[in-house]
């Protein structure tokens, strides 16, 4: 079906018109080999991995991970219940995700803090990650944040109850060295907490290469937070340009 | 003239607010590039919003706009563009902290002018645009707010 006299500059062009219809790019990539890298630059330009059979089922269809599609994806999302900690080759193919999101929901289990070990540096190029979590994981989480060097924008949320540990069994997972080239946090802070702000905070504060984010976005319900509301803008005077703060209330 | 935006506001011979500078309050003093600060308080509490708003100074020279959130008052039997009922609803207090707010917010600069934009939550009766007036009446009468309706 490919047009020998097509340019292939003009028929990345046409593809990339497509980027959002991935009914239409599908179409593409049965018309023609020869379309099929363009398409799938977009097709799995965002993948997400909500359950496990999900990730099963592409696990089988790209059983080698370093000629997986997953090379094109630039957004990855993940559920740590859905990832299986003893078989993570998979993982190795994403190495040029650029945005990370990780989403917990209900009971933090060992699988949850492992998965965060799993998923260290495995994109050097990541520049924002995403933490949504009903119920946030301290441990693991910050060694998580520092594995990637050139991260930007961090945003956490987490919508209910404190800031606490994993299940016991979590105290005997392995720790992770310091990082050598720990992020700068250049970008944005995103953070929503109904309350212990301060675990983050101090964690985020003592990051060896210092917070320098240009804008925050911070929502908080308890006066508890305020120091640490206080301490993240001063920390950031020098660079910040944007700064939102919302003392929010409960059913609002 | 320029003045420096760290004076306390009378109002109703009440003694003038303390300020509560300190570690635990917002400080923007230093934060000289901001270009865009949004205070937003969904209840009554406003007193964290004037604490730091008493850190803006004529140093901020890039600041463009200043946003705060109106007190949601659907749920009181008041007559929202009467501020005496607005007073009483909101409390003594909050009301000092507002009219101190806007008292800040509305001094002239030499540079540049500041916006001030505020959110509110539209009422059905269509008052609370005029609750929000009542609250920044000084920077209302330089025509610096922009008031921005929230669909509750």
């Amino acid at each position: 079906m490919s047009n020998p006299s097509l340019p292939p500059e003009i028929l990345d062009y046409i593809v990339d018109l497509l980027h959002d219809d991935p009914e239409v790019l599908r179409k593409c990539c049965l018309a023609s080999k020869s379309w099929i890298l363009r398409t799938r630059k977009h097709l799995f330009a965002c993948i997400k991995f909500p359950t496990p059979k999900i990730l099963q089922s592409w696990k089988k269809a790209f059983p080698d991970p370093f000629n997986s599609p997953a090379y094109h994806t630039h957004t990855l999302t993940y559920y740590p219940s859905a990832v299986d900690v003893t078989a993570v080759d998979w993982i190795q193919g994403f190495s040029h995700v650029v945005h990370l999101e990780v989403i917990g929901r209900g009971k933090l289990t060992t699988q949850t803090v492992a998965s965060f070990i799993l998923f260290h540096g495995f994109s050097p190029v990541i520049k924002s990650l995403r933490v949504n979590f009903s119920i946030l994981p301290a441990s693991g989480i910050f060694d998580l944040i520092l594995s990637f060097p050139l991260l930007e924008d961090l945003s956490i949320f987490t919508f209910f109850g404190e800031f606490i540990d994993g299940d016991d069994d979590s105290g005997r997972l392995p720790t992770t060295v310091q990082p050598q080239n720990p992020p700068m946090f250049t970008g944005s802070f995103d953070l929503f907490m109904s309350g212990g702000m301060g675990s983050i905070t101090s964690q985020l504060l003592s990051s060896p290469g210092g917070i320098h984010f240009r804008k925050l976005t911070l929502t908080w319900f308890h006066e508890a937070d305020a120091p640490s509301i206080a301490a993240l803008v001063r920390e950031c005077s020098d660079t910040l340009k944007s700064l939102k703060v919302t003392l929010a209330t409960f059913g609002t | 003239m320029v003045r420096e935006f760290n004076t306390c506001v009378r109002s109703n011979n009440l003694p003038p607010l303390p300020a509560e500078p300190g570690s635990n309050s917002v400080d923007l003093s230093k934060a000289k590039n901001l270009k865009d600060v949004e205070l937003l308080s969904e209840g009554l509490n406003v007193q964290w919003v004037l604490t730091a708003l008493r850190t803006i100074t004529t140093n901020h020279r890039n600041l463009q706009k200043v946003s705060l959130c109106a007190p949601c008052l659907s749920r009181t039997t008041i007559n929202r563009a009467d501020p005496t009922d607005v007073r009483r609803a909101i409390g003594e207090v909050p009301h000092m902290q507002w009219l101190e707010s806007d008292h800040l917010l509305a001094q002239p600069r030499e540079s540049h002018s500041i916006r001030l934009k505020v959110l509110y939550y539209e009422h059905p009766d269509g008052t609370d645009c005029r609750c929000a007036n009542s609250l920044l009446p000084e920077a209302t009468k330089r025509g610096i707010v922009d008031l921005v309706n929230l669909k509750l």
